[in-house]
């Protein structure tokens, strides 16, 4: 089966007076359709960039990345842009939802940046609210609702053009674990739907609701744990902080 | 404490040196317009004390025509302090071009302590014959500078004198309003120019103890001599004829300047709130630190004032050669003193008044800052936050916008109260645009209709000679003049008030070419009058009414017929039929004779053709040329300040912009993740100045339309209303593609700036 995503030694040198420091080093990654995969790691390990890297926020020093087929690393920022609008979501640890634009409007934006039409964005907005349980707080301003509401915002808003990968970067660091719990019972379910999902974070528990679980260390991939069959996050959470 | 904050200031001016230089740079130039500002400001108003002050001018004037009269007892008469002259005059003539004119060339070896001429170019006369100081106002009106030769004549010969000096004098009024001009000579070159001494006039300026009597001393030496003779005059009237002819220009650059000082405060104000507003995270860690909210107030506040001060200085210093450069003009105008840039004014202005700005716009911020609680404001990931969605952007995706689109507009009113700064900003320089559209459109109405000047002809002839060779001298050219119109100016009395009125009577077929009547009807015939509203004000008369006049001793009743516009004397004036008047007087009556004349250029032609036969006893003015001169003389000051306020506006623009932009970057970045281009980016960063400036170009215009006519409801209360004219809608209609080209301009480095976000690094927080 092709990846959708794939990269091949793709690294990520940062200089600063003259002090080079290596956040990335020759990660070869291969997600497949519908996969989801985790990626685990201390802070400073480097897997936050890895994930921008691979959403194009930012560019690789050395390596290519695949998208769906076609190599992507050394598209334009436009091309990027263009790209992220029809085929990747993004969900952040801090929501990043445009503040003084309402849920709906957050939720539509990307749509109508595709260019789908006003009424067609407007429904796929509704279908999305209700089906992530807030379609009632449709007109409020991010600032106004919960985090975890907020974050279940972020999630309709990266899922509005049905994106080939959705990364999320940290989507449970910011909430109580009562949101976080709900947040990624959303996430599971779109996983189960079929959405190819790669996600960042350094909550075990969190990272063994994927399939699969990437360990980076010092920007470079130092191991890595297929979580296949049925499973309750508990005892795939012990299995996980054994390995680490 | 105050040593800790004073270090952490110089420390934190230190550590941002880049943006600390640029916010410098921002203050100075807001400086340097506030010095400029006042420096206009100052010499707008009291136009005559300031050249009375410079000159230390008389108070009272007095003018002997010739030798015959002894003018000692005048230096005894009582209240007199101090006296410079008398000193002898001849009065020459001036070649053209453009025309002869009549100039006074007083004898003056050396200046005077009183009434002393203040030299605002060149040096003064040396005893040697042949050299001339020129009155500023008649050298600019000729063209001549310092280096030039003057041709005058006198009792038929000529002479060639070398221009050494231009200076200025309160003792008269602007040429060519004032006419003859000072010019001021060595006294060999007097007595060269008018050899028979009985043809030589002598002058002498008086200090009074008591100022406030110079009327009665007036009055007191018209007593004693006759006016034929010996002529006084005091400063009052000087100051009168001086005050009515600047009016117009005092009351445009004062408005002018005003709004240049309005906007340059905004600039400042703008900057450093927005410098405050951006460092959030610093004063959340500074509360962390131990610093309360009275201490992160005054940190920043001294923090800026330090900047501002240093600026302040530098920008001051940066005007002061820069003011006479830019003043010349409007102080030539104004017949003021070239205001040197050094005055107090512009100096307080640009160093305490950037001060004051800067402290109060630092300290509200900062002040509402310091309250912020520590989590909130050092938490990262914090994006602009609001209780409530954005109208305008709901408006905009109503109608449909692009999304970039939308997301400029909400941009727009990110920061409110930046916004509304800069949309005051931009309507002041609407609102200045809109003025001079007003300006030049009023000038434009009344060029093609000189009716409003209460001239209703082409071509006026003045003419020494009697009324038959005046005949004679026009109809030498028939055919290339139609309806001559006589117009006999004359001073007349209300008998019941003392009322001085300016009344003009006509001969002719007047009626084919009326002047321009606002209320009832052009008169149509002896005992019928027009008048201005001035004298309709001053008497509590209507039309309709009797007018009684005493006019060369004679009584004299008209029925008021009409109301027209008079530009002149407050419009305290009357027309009437000629025949109106008792024969005796008419035939006393030296009237001039106005042309109707098809082209300007045909005007022209026949001016010089008709003063080159009189050979000097008639004097032709082409109508039209008087107010293309006034407006010439006042274009350049008004786009001046347009300028002026157009580049504080674009400076204020991408300060506004750059502020929010590095306040923002987070939600460029966000933009960016969600599939935003750069130059979709670029597009709502542009998207948001231009909803500004839509918003200052619909609040200008009004605004501007209203201080146009209040301008010149102050230039000319009588008649202003009458003649201001509001520019051509489609004018208007084409400030709004012109403002936001303006904008997009200003926006473009901002805009690229946003584009260029790095959403990886603006987003990082691992």
């Amino acid at each position: 089966m092709d990846n959708v995503l794939f990269t091949e030694s793709l690294s990520k040198t940062y200089a600063a007076d003259s002090i080079e420091v290596d956040a990335v080093r020759n990660v070869d990654l291969a997600i497949a359709p519908g996969e989801f995969v985790s990626i685990m790691g201390p802070s400073g390990c480097g897997k936050s960039t890895l994930l921008h890297m691979l959403g194009g926020l930012d560019r690789p020093t050395a390596g290519a990345v695949w998208l769906r087929g076609e190599r992507v690393d050394g598209l334009s920022e436009k091309g990027w842009a263009l790209l992220r609008r029809r085929h990747i979501g993004f969900v952040f640890q801090f929501f990043n939802l445009i503040g003084n634009l309402s849920v709906a409007d957050n939720v539509e934006l990307p749509a109508l940046l595709m260019g789908m039409p006003a009424r067609q964005a407007r429904a796929r907005r509704q279908e999305l609210l209700a089906d992530l349980g807030i379609e009632d707080v449709a007109h409020q301003v991010p600032g106004r609702i919960s985090g975890g509401q907020q974050q279940r915002v972020a999630l309709a808003r990266a899922l509005v053009n049905g994106p080939a990968v959705l990364l999320a970067d940290e989507p449970t660091g910011n909430l109580d674990s009562a949101s976080a719990r709900e947040v990624m019972d959303v996430i599971r379910r779109y996983h189960r739907a079929g959405q190819t999902i790669v996600l960042v974070t350094h909550d075990p528990r969190v990272a063994a609701a994927a399939d699969r679980v990437i360990h980076m260390r010092d920007g470079a991939i130092t191991d890595e744990s297929r979580l296949g069959g049925a499973r309750d996050s508990a005892s795939v959470a012990s299995l996980v902080r054994l390995e680490v | 404490m105050f040593r800790l904050i004073f270090r952490t200031a110089v420390a934190n001016l230190r550590s941002r040196r880049l943006n600390s230089i640029l916010l410098g740079v921002i203050i100075a130039g807001g400086a340097m317009s506030l010095a400029l500002a006042t420096g206009l400001r100052a010499n707008a108003s009291h136009p005559f004390e300031q050249t009375a002050d410079a000159t230390n001018s008389a108070d009272v004037h007095v003018l002997a025509f010739d030798g015959r009269n002894d003018l000692s007892s005048i230096v005894q008469m009582p209240g007199v302090k101090q006296v410079s002259g008398p000193r002898e005059f001849a009065d020459v003539e001036a070649e053209g071009p453009p025309e002869t004119a009549h100039l006074t060339l007083v004898s003056m070896a050396e200046r005077p302590q009183l009434e002393r001429p203040q030299l605002s170019a060149g040096r003064w006369v040396e005893p040697t014959r042949g050299e001339v100081v020129l009155e500023r106002s008649f050298a600019r009106a000729r063209h001549l500078h310092v280096g030039d030769w003057l041709r005058i004549a006198h009792a038929g010969s000529l002479q060639r004198l070398h221009v050494v000096g231009i200076g200025i004098t309160a003792a008269r009024g602007p040429f060519p309003d004032f006419e003859p001009a000072a010019a001021w000579v060595a006294p060999s070159t007097v007595a060269a120019a008018a050899p028979n001494p009985s043809r030589r006039g002598r002058e002498l300026d008086l200090r009074l103890a008591d100022r406030d009597q110079s009327a009665a001393v007036v009055t007191a030496i018209q007593r004693r001599f006759p006016p034929e003779q010996v002529a006084a005059f005091d400063w009052r009237e000087v100051e009168n004829t001086v005050t009515s002819e600047t009016s117009g220009l005092t009351v445009i650059l004062g408005s002018a300047s005003l709004l240049a000082l309005l906007a340059a405060g905004f600039v400042i104000a703008n900057a450093i709130s927005g410098r405050v507003l951006a460092a959030r995270r610093d004063i959340g860690l500074l509360k962390a630190a131990g610093f309360t909210p009275g201490g992160v107030t005054g940190l920043f506040v001294a923090e800026n004032v330090i900047l501002a001060f240093v600026a302040g200085v530098i920008g001051t210093m940066a005007a002061i050669p820069v003011t006479p450069l830019l003043l010349q003009r409007s102080a030539e105008l104004l017949g003021t003193p070239t205001p040197s840039g050094f005055g107090i004014q512009p100096v307080a202005a640009g160093v305490l008044g950037v001060l004051a700005i800067v402290t109060l716009f630092t300290a509200l911020p900062a002040w509402r800052a310091g309250r912020l609680r520590v989590l909130d404001a050092i938490r990262l990931g914090r994006t602009s936050v609001s209780a409530r969605p954005s109208r305008s952007a709901e408006l905009a995706a109503r109608l449909h916008l692009p999304a970039p689109a939308i997301l400029g507009v909400k941009d727009a009113f990110a920061a409110r109260s930046r916004s509304v700064m800069t949309i005051l900003s931009l309507m002041l320089t609407v609102v200045a645009v809109v003025a001079t559209l007003g300006t030049e459109a009023t000038y434009r109405r009344v060029v093609g209709d000189s009716s409003l000047r209460a001239k209703p002809y082409d071509l006026l002839v003045e003419s020494d000679a009697t009324a038959a060779r005046t005949r004679a001298l026009l109809a030498l050219h028939r055919g290339q003049f139609t309806n001559p119109v006589t117009i006999a100016g004359m001073p007349v009395k209300s008998p019941g008030t003392g009322l001085d009125i300016q009344a003009r009577a006509l001969g002719g077929n007047y009626a084919a070419r009326p002047y321009a009547i606002r209320q009832g009807r052009m008169l149509a015939g002896p005992g019928e009058a027009i008048v201005g509203r001035g004298l309709l004000d001053k008497l509590g008369l209507q039309v309709g009414d009797r007018l009684r006049l005493t006019a060369m001793g004679h009584p004299l009743t008209l029925r008021i017929v009409g109301r027209y516009i008079e530009p002149d004397n407050d419009a305290v004036a009357a027309i009437f039929d000629q025949r109106s008047l008792p024969v005796a007087v008419q035939r006393r009556l030296r009237p001039d004779v106005g042309l109707t004349v098809s082209t300007v250029a045909g005007a022209r032609r026949l001016q010089t053709a008709l003063e080159r036969e009189s050979k000097g006893s008639a004097q032709a003015t082409v109508t039209d040329d008087e107010v293309k001169q006034e407006r010439n003389s006042v274009r350049p000051i008004i786009w001046g300040m347009d300028v002026l306020l157009l580049s504080i506006g674009l400076v204020n623009l991408v300060t506004t912009m750059l502020l929010g932009i590095r306040e923002r970057r987070r939600d460029f970045a966000i933009f960016k993740s969600i599939g935003l281009t750069p130059h979709q980016v670029l597009g709502a960063v542009t998207a948001g100045g231009a909803v500004l400036a839509l918003i200052a170009v619909a609040i200008g215009v009004p605004a501007g339309a209203a201080l146009f006519k209040a301008v010149v409801v102050a230039t000319n209360p009588t008649d202003g209303p009458d003649l201001g004219t509001t520019p051509t809608w489609w004018w208007l209609l084409l400030i709004v593609p012109g403002i936001l080209i303006f904008t997009t301009i200003a926006g473009l480095f901002p805009a690229r700036r946003a584009a260029e976000v790095q959403p990886a690094e603006a987003l990082r927080y691992e």
